[in-house]
């Protein structure tokens, strides 16, 4: 799912249909069709219940398109524009609906962690110790360890700095070993 | 009561159901359309409105301070 999982070539060839799509809105449908599937599932993962995803889906593709005429290359691929604006309409819907904030784990990252960071950790543990974080960290959590972006990746989606994203998440590493011992889950 | 409503593996949907809740045509029309593009420019206009009062606002506190405290 990552943004650079792509090539210098296919990046470039993204450029020209988004040039077009500036031109024609209509043009807009062949990046439609290409992310709306993972934009889809990274929204799903964040909201849990698919007739909000819907909406939510389309509302960042409405915003996309209404301002694409505005995006400039900048050498990155398109997904990172479109999976910043999907994490502000998650944000957004989160305001307005005041609903608790869903979190998907899954097994296998969980072992990621595990393995990495935390040893001796289980989703279920993992679960307990989510609800000390604060949201930005269970965002920061999800972007890095959940769904394995590059810290690179990480900093294009949330707009911050590449050293900004390492020490954020090596404090917060460091917070979730101070509460696993403070709690004594090991 | 805890903060988060956490999934374990949670189920996703399928590609099925993905591909209907598709629709290029609404997302154009919407895009596109008078009515949602106005809407947009007042809500940044409303927005850059409201900066430049409390920037104001803070002027003036800033101001009647120094005259309070003599300073003018």
């Amino acid at each position: 799912m990552g943004i650079y999982h792509k090539s210098k070539e296919e990046i470039n060839s993204e450029k020209i249909e988004i040039e077009r799509a500036q031109v024609n809105p209509r043009a807009f449908s062949v990046l439609y069709e290409r992310y709306y599937r993972e934009i889809y599932l990274f929204v799903f993962k964040r909201i849990g219940d698919s007739s909000c995803t819907d909406d939510v889906v389309s509302q960042v593709f409405i915003k996309c398109l209404s301002n694409i005429k505005k995006y400039t290359f900048k050498g990155v691929p398109f997904s990172a524009w479109l999976y910043r604006i999907a994490s502000n309409e998650v944000n957004l819907f989160y305001r307005q609906s005041k609903k608790k904030r869903y979190v998907s784990l899954d097994t296998a990252s969980v072992d990621r962690l595990n393995e990495e960071q935390l040893p001796g950790l289980d989703p279920y543990l993992l679960s307990g110790i989510l609800n000390k974080l604060k949201e930005k960290e269970v965002v920061l959590l999800e972007l890095r360890y959940f769904e394995k972006n590059s810290v690179k990746e990480v900093a294009h989606i949330l707009g911050m700095s590449e050293s900004n994203v390492k020490v954020s998440i090596f404090r917060l590493i460091a917070k979730m070993r101070k509460i696993v011992e403070k709690e004594g889950y090991e | 009561m805890s903060k988060y409503k956490v999934n374990i593996d949670p189920k996703l949907p399928s590609e099925e159901k993905m591909k209907q809740s598709m629709d290029f045509d609404k997302v154009l029309k919407t895009a596109t359309s008078k009515k949602f593009n106005v809407y947009h420019a007042r809500k940044k206009m409303h927005r850059k409105r409201s900066y430049i009062m409390w920037v104001m606002v803070a002027v003036a506190v800033v101001l009647s301070l120094l005259v309070t405290l003599k300073v003018i």
